[in-house]
């Protein structure tokens, strides 16, 4: 038997040992990378359903799927125009939806057109404690009021953080939130509404203040200010101008 | 010779308390602390673990007469991430559900020091056979303190057990009773596992 320990032989083993683990994890991605990019896509539909409220538990990709296909989906995609809020028709969605980066200034929305109530869902990401959170966020035609928020990617501490994806979190959004405070007919300032605070006290606000709060989570302080800020910034930078035009 | 005193049992049951990878090696106590604020991320961290222990174990057996001394240790975080990653690529493509709830615990069991504390102390020394009970061992004894640590978190911290909340609790809240704060964090679990350390010291090592 070789000796081991000896210089050549070492070398030898490092380069053997790169070369076998690097073509086993590049052979596995290559081979398995449809099957997940699919895997990911069924997820991303599951996740606007589930923040709109019509997923169900248990349903089938078929039937996850369905929502978004036919002449006539019951859930659309189409783009808008950051600045202006006004729909933009030049890009194909699927073009945007592969490469969403290269396209600065436009965002994706999706429609859900359900017995013909109309209502939005708009995808968030932004920072939580260990890496982004990616989610959606449904709120009703007005632009306003808050139908459901579902987070499907993050890397947040099990136990604590995760519990944003958990019913106790996630249930507090389909209670009549509102995004903004309305006065006499008007928003009083953009954005300024929702509050994700820290520990459970939003049963001991007032009543009128209710619907702009939300309990955070505690021991996942960083997390629970991080979908503040999400909603804050998405609501007033990317999706504000559209939203606006809902309101009229 | 019953197979409890056997040398095989022995490697399979002493890792539960005696030689407990947490309590008494101190391998793994980082992850102990992450993933126990309650029950269920403790048991999928438990079970993964374990996993992912007697694999590497057993491959590192296999190839322990050929690995250089020099870069042992690089060697062995190969073999470990390489198995991970692998995993965790299977994972998504076939069970993504799974490999969902596994996302944050793949960077965890990587870094887990159980891992390469095994790797090192047993597997580079022993044939498959004992390298594959000892991965089994350490995982159930890592396992242990895991499921007990998080129980006791979950119930002294939420007020649940597995997210169902605990049968009584609400008139217990009305009577004025809160929950523990503290274990909720991290620190919690340093107490608590401070505590087990004591008492299997107490029960098992006191002849010392």
């Amino acid at each position: 038997m070789v000796n081991a320990n000896s210089n050549g032989f070492t070398l030898f083993f490092a380069v053997v040992a790169c070369v076998v683990s690097g073509v086993l994890l590049s052979l596995a991605s290559l081979g398995l990378k449809e099957t997940q990019q699919l895997n990911i896509k069924v997820d991303k539909q599951k996740s606007v359903l589930q923040a709109a409220g019509l997923y169900q538990t248990g349903d089938s990709k078929d039937k996850i799927t369905g929502w978004f296909e036919g002449d006539n989906p019951t859930v659309k995609a189409f783009l808008i125009e950051t600045e202006s809020g006004e729909l933009h028709d030049a890009i194909a969605v699927e073009d945007y939806l592969k490469k969403p980066k290269n396209y600065s200034g436009i965002s994706v929305i999706y429609e859900c057109n359900k017995a013909g109530e109309e209502s939005y869902i708009l995808p968030i990401v932004g920072k939580g404690l260990w890496g982004k959170m990616y989610g959606y966020l449904a709120l009703a035609k007005d632009g306003n009021n808050i139908l459901g928020i579902r987070f499907y990617d993050h890397k947040e501490t099990p136990g604590l953080g995760a519990k944003i994806t958990e019913a106790s979190f996630e249930n507090q959004f389909k209670t009549g939130k509102k995004l903004l405070i309305e006065k006499d007919g008007d928003w009083v300032e953009r954005f300024q509404g929702i509050q994700v605070l820290k520990g459970s006290k939003v049963e001991s606000k007032p009543e009128a203040e209710q619907a702009y709060l939300i309990d955070g989570i505690s021991g996942a302080t960083i997390t629970s200010v991080g979908v503040q800020g999400i909603l804050e910034d998405y609501i007033r930078n990317t999706y504000g101008e559209f939203l606006k035009k809902r309101k009229s | 010779m019953s197979f409890s005193k056997s040398k095989e049992g022995q490697v399979l049951s002493n890792p539960l308390v005696q030689v407990n990878p947490i309590m008494v090696q101190t391998l793994g106590v980082c992850s102990a602390l992450a993933v126990t604020a309650e029950l269920k991320p403790s048991l999928v961290m438990s079970l993964s673990l374990t996993a992912v222990l007697t694999c590497s174990n057993v491959i590192i057996s296999l190839i322990r007469n050929f690995i250089p001394n020099k870069i042992r240790i690089i060697v062995f975080m190969i073999v470990i991430s390489t198995l991970v990653a692998l995993a965790d690529q299977v994972l998504k493509a076939y069970v993504f559900e799974v490999s969902k709830q596994l996302s944050v615990f793949v960077g965890l069991i990587i870094t887990n020091c159980i891992v390469m504390g095994r790797a090192e102390a047993f597997a580079t020394t022993n044939t498959p056979k004992m390298a594959l009970l000892d991965g089994l061992g350490n995982g159930a004894g890592y396992s242990l303190v895991l499921c007990v640590c998080g129980a006791f978190r979950e119930v002294l911290g939420a007020g649940t057990i597995w997210g169902a909340k605990l049968p009584g609790i609400d008139s217990m809240y009305a009577a004025g009773y809160v929950n523990n704060g503290l274990m909720v964090l991290a620190p919690g679990a340093f107490f608590l596992i401070g505590l087990f350390i004591w008492v299997s010291n107490t029960l098992y090592r006191s002849s010392k």
